[in-house]
């Protein structure tokens, strides 16, 4: 009927046009409007049916257009978000503004944060919270994603954003207790504060509050990677800061040498271990002077050894299994590498010219952008005063000077970490473990980790009495199993450490004495830290918990000493203390007017009361630095040998490796060697050792003694089936004193080397690697720099934001070290330098300092990597400004300031 | 006369969408910017004329916004880095320049939308209904 009657209405009955349905739809609506919307609708009818098709296309288009770009790609976020204006990387905070205005509630006074043209930042406050306060507040402006990767990294927090590939990472390191031994010593430092011990912790409350206040009102500001990665950065807590203290012990005195000590001890027999791995090894220059010098290697011997096939299995499986583990197989590598290390070094008033001491140091950690160090200037009314470098992340200057004493670290090698093996109960093998002969129950504690996408993971840890259980690692998501055998760590770490004092301290002494006392706060993360002052003095004293071990039940073999791992069942190898504070070597104001440390031994054989290391570097950068030193005359040494010195590309390892190399040849082939070995020795005997990326001697000399290295050890490392050879400075002497020692013998031929037969093997395969290499007979084309370069990652391992690679000068025996191998063609060297600083005692203002990146955690900033491109790569410094005020800081070196004035709510 | 009249509705809707594109822009969601294609084509009475608003619009106030972005965020460093996570080194103008085009055909689509819509509506004032 309605149909009818619409029909004769609207002359139509087409109900299969959609115009047409909704006209006939609204008129059968009695409202009062249907009169307009049956208007309307007629008009709809009306018009071009291909503009609704085009309609239609536009809107189907804008759809698959933006569904295109909201796609989320794996890695790349999507497109639209991360692109577009408004959003991404148009919402990632700029540079500092020139200037800046901020009313902050809680503040007591007004702050003044002076950026110089490097972007350092010179905090200047009349009461230390604030200090601390803006000290967090630039941390977190500059540096914060990098801080929270670090503390997520340390915390098991990577899953949470990177999702199930980070969990066994996550796991391992939660296992292996540094937030747990983080959280205990925060408690036990919130104790102290309460009874009164100690008056550090409110300045590191505020340290927090100053991130946080940073990351609260930058809610829609943060730095690309955040956008890139797909999450929130998240509030800081005192206790991240702690945990960034264990990041840095785990990446200067977590290792596993036990164990390979112990492959190799059992596969070469002691026989051939106490000839290549005896301790001391040799040309070692201790670095405290005063405890006499090694004439030569002695040898260790062991008797009445017996192999132990289940626990090597166990070892083996553990080691195959934890280099599964992305940034433990990293550690392994550079540990076993050359660049991880340091340098620091003194001279006294009478070797410098101005008559007080200049202190240098440079610390080698992995080249990673953002960079390691932070630069920045502390000044308060009250009496602080510090330019120096932190980690950002942690409160205070680590290493640096105020205006009485300065110091400087390097990495002791002190023996902090010990393995134990065990038999689980066989009546309660998840349950119980033998120690001591008896069963015992683990000790257990739980950890929640939250999951990207996933429900949260329940994880338990079970404990020794010595430390967390580490072998099996199904309970980290790896598939590896070691059966009867259980395997706990025990290590300086894991225990109270109070290294926030220490530097607290640090920054704040007036003299040595003063100094000393705070030193004995330095517990985890052992370090040989030099100490110059302006009263003259020169010291320097390895420091750290150095554990005191019970080795009377060992078996006979078993050097003790934390040099394999125990039998914990057996109670073997007990921590009975630590060696006390003073029973440290040390040496203040030696007779040699200059101290140097580079990771070398460090005391001598008359330092026997405690055995402290096990290992330390091969010395080759210890005895450069010596020997630069020891040659200086009296009232010589200024800023500009300083700086030369740390900037020294000459290698003492070719030094003492090339002399032989030409002794072989001149030796086998007298005045008419073939064409191209003539070629080769005519470039080495311009040589002057020094590792230039433009010269072709060093790149002959490194591959020919990669080669001498090799075919010296390798057929016994083979035949013996052995985790390693010795280091670089045991075939030094071989070559010096054994030329016909067995070990240059090849096993493998009928025949029987000596040491010049093998130089000279090697000589010849390395001529024939390089011509192919370079594509030239010609050795003047094989440049060092072609083949030897520096590169700076950038922290997420995203090549957009690294830097290089860079040809570059030295090599891993230089005191400007860059570790590298070039087995199979242009090596990258990812370590070296990550801060220098050159104090000069007699005027505080002509220090010198430089990082090989930025003060900018943002890879937009100027800041990102200037330091590393104008000044670094050119072995160029900055200076400093620690005596100035805000009223006299040079108005040319200003590049930002930040006002915080105390208000609002 | 009516030709001006229609040169400034057109003028009048490109205005129109770079404001509302440059406001919108402080809002974190960038699907929005179909919103000033569309405003920029209710100015308009062909789709043509919609299409070419909504994209100008868009694209001027996104090249105003980048450009900005460059010099107060050093964006262009950004955009080089991305471009060479994707591409390779070198090619950060090439991601400006398919940021701005893409900026340029959602103003586009939104316009061509806007102004559907505007004949639409302009079509019911025009027309005579005699019942």
């Amino acid at each position: 009927m309605l149909q009818d009657k619409f029909a004769s209405k609207f002359k139509t009955r087409n109900f299969n046009n959609t115009c047409d349905l909704i006209l006939f739809y609204l008129y059968i609506l009695k409202s009062k409007s249907r009169q307009n919307l049956i208007k309307k609708a007629i008009n709809m009818r009306k018009l071009d049916k291909k503009l609704i098709i085009k309609l239609a296309a536009v809107i189907i288009i804008a759809i698959i257009s933006m569904s295109l770009f909201s796609l989320d790609l794996g890695i790349i976020p999507p497109l639209g978000s991360l692109l577009f204006p408004g959003n991404g990387l148009w919402k990632v905070p700029g540079e500092v503004p020139a200037e800046e205005r901020l009313t902050i509630p809680g503040l007591s006074a007004d702050v003044t944060v002076i950026r110089d043209e490097w972007g350092i930042p010179h905090i200047y406050t009349s009461n230390e919270l604030d200090l601390f306060f803006a000290q967090g507040y630039i941390h977190a402006q500059d540096r914060y994603f990098s801080m929270d990767m670090l503390r997520r990294q340390v915390r098991g927090m990577l899953s949470e954003v990177v999702g199930t590939d980070a969990l066994p990472l996550d796991k391992f390191n939660l296992a292996m207790g540094m937030e747990y031994w983080a959280n205990k010593t925060l408690q036990k430092m919130r104790d102290m504060y309460e009874n009164g011990t100690i008056k550090f912790l409110p300045n590191l409350d505020r340290y927090v509050d100053g991130i946080n206040y940073y990351l609260n009102t930058h809610k829609h500001e943060k730095p690309l990677e955040y956008y890139l990665m797909g999450f929130e950065p998240t509030e800081w807590s005192a206790l991240d800061s702690l945990c960034l203290v264990q990041e840095m012990a785990r990446q200067m005195s977590w290792n596993y040498r036990d164990f390979y000590r112990y492959q190799n001890f059992e596969t070469f027999g002691p026989i051939n271990y106490s000839e290549i791995f005896s301790l001391p090894t040799p040309y070692q220059i201790p670095i405290c002077p005063d405890y006499g010098e090694y004439d030569a290697p002695p040898g260790g011997f062991w008797t009445g050894y017996t192999p132990n096939p289940s626990l090597s299995t166990a070892i083996t499986n553990f080691l195959a299994g934890v280099e599964k583990i992305d940034s433990h197989k990293d550690l392994i590598e550079s540990q076993n590498g050359d660049s991880i290390g340091s340098n620091n070094w003194i001279v006294n008033g009478s070797l410098s010219t101005t008559g007080k001491p200049i202190l240098c140091n440079d610390m080698h950690l992995s080249w990673i952008l953002p960079g390691i160090w932070y630069e920045q200037h502390l000044k308060c009314e009250s009496g602080l005063n510090v330019y120096g470098f932190a980690i950002p992340g942690m409160p205070l200057a680590a290493v640096g000077y105020n205006e009485y004493v300065g110091w400087g670290f390097t990495n002791t090698g002190y023996d902090v970490i010990d393995w134990y093996y065990y038999n689980k109960d066989p009546n309660n093998l998840d349950t119980k473990y033998i120690y001591n002969g008896a069963p015992t129950d683990y000790t257990t504690r739980t950890h929640e980790i939250k999951v990207k996408g996933e429900e949260p993971v329940e994880f338990t840890v079970k404990q020794t009495v010595h430390g967390p259980v580490l072998s099996d690692l199904r309970d980290f998501g790896l598939p590896e199993s070691f059966g009867d055998i259980v395997i706990a760590p025990q290590w300086t770490a894991n225990d109270y450490y109070f290294n926030f004092l220490a530097g607290d301290g640090f920054d704040r002494a007036h003299n040595r004495s003063a100094f000393n006392e705070a030193s004995k706060y330095w517990d985890t993360l052992a370090q040989n830290i030099v100490y110059g002052d302006i009263y003259g003095n020169i010291a320097i004293r390895p420091t750290g918990k150095v554990p005191i071990r019970d080795d009377t039940r060992n078996p006979s073999w078993h050097l003790g000493n934390g040099t394999f791992p125990y039998n914990g069942s057996n109670g073997e190898g007990e921590w009975i203390g630590y060696v006390p504070f003073d029973d440290l070597p040390h040496s203040l104001n030696p007779e040699q007017s200059y101290l140097a440390s580079a990771n070398q031994i460090i005391a001598g054989p008359e330092y026997n009361k405690y055995f402290a290391q096990n290992e330390y570097n091969a010395g080759y950068r210890a005895r450069r630095i010596n020997e630069l030193l020891s040659r200086a005359q009296e009232g010589t040494v200024n800023i500009e040998k300083m700086k030369e010195i740390q900037n020294d590309v000459k290698s003492s390892s070719a030094q003492a490796f090339t002399p032989y190399l030409i002794g072989a040849i001149e030796s086998e082939y007298g005045s008419s060697p073939p064409e191209e070995i003539d070629d080769v020795l005519t470039v080495l005997k311009e040589w002057k050792y020094v590792m230039d990326k433009d010269s072709a001697a060093p790149t002959i000399y490194r591959k020919w003694r990669d080669y001498f290295d090799d075919y010296t050890f390798d057929d016994e490392i083979e035949a013996y089936d052995a985790a390693s050879g010795p280091g670089l400075n045991v075939l030094e002497y071989l070559m010096r004193e054994i030329p016909d020692s067995h070990w240059f013998d090849n096993i493998s031929t009928p025949s029987v080397e000596i040491r010049d037969d093998i130089i000279l093997i090697a000589l010849d395969d390395a001529i024939e690697w390089l011509e192919v290499f370079y594509d030239s007979s010609d050795p003047k084309t094989w440049r060092w720099g072609d083949i030897h370069t520096a590169y700076f990652g950038h922290l997420t391992g995203l090549g957009a934001f690294s830097k290089g690679p860079y040809e570059w000068s030295g090599s891993g025996h230089c005191v400007t070290p860059s570790g590298v191998s070039i087995e199979s063609g242009v090596g990258r060297a990812i370590g070296g330098s990550s801060e220098r600083l050159i104090v000069d005692f007699s005027n505080l203002n002509n220090s010198l300092s430089v990082i090989p990146s930025g003060q900018s955690g943002l890879s937009h900033s100027r800041h990102y990597a200037d330091q590393l491109e104008q000044l670094f790569l050119q072995y160029k410094y900055h200076g400093a400004y620690l005596t100035n005020t805000i009223a006299n800081f040079p108005t040319t070196s200003i590049e930002s300031r930040i006002y915080f004035t105390p208000g609002g709510a | 006369m009516e030709v001006i009249e229609k040169e400034k509705y057109f003028l009048l809707g490109i205005l129109v969408s770079a404001v509302i594109t440059g406001i919108l822009s402080l809002i974190p969601l960038w699907h929005l910017v179909l919103i000033a294609g569309i405003v920029a084509g209710l100015f308009n009475r062909t789709m043509k004329k919609g299409t070419l608003s909504g994209a100008a619009g868009v694209c001027v106030s996104w090249l105003i916004i980048m450009l900005y972005g460059m010099v107060a965020i050093n964006a262009y460093t950004m955009m080089d880095q991305f471009g060479a996570l994707l591409i390779g080194t070198g090619f950060g103008w090439l991601i400006f320049l398919i940021v701005l085009l893409v900026g340029t055909l959602f103003g586009a689509l939104g316009g061509a939308i806007g102004s559907a819509i505007m004949i639409f509506y302009k079509g019911y004032e025009s027309t005579e209904v005699t019942e």
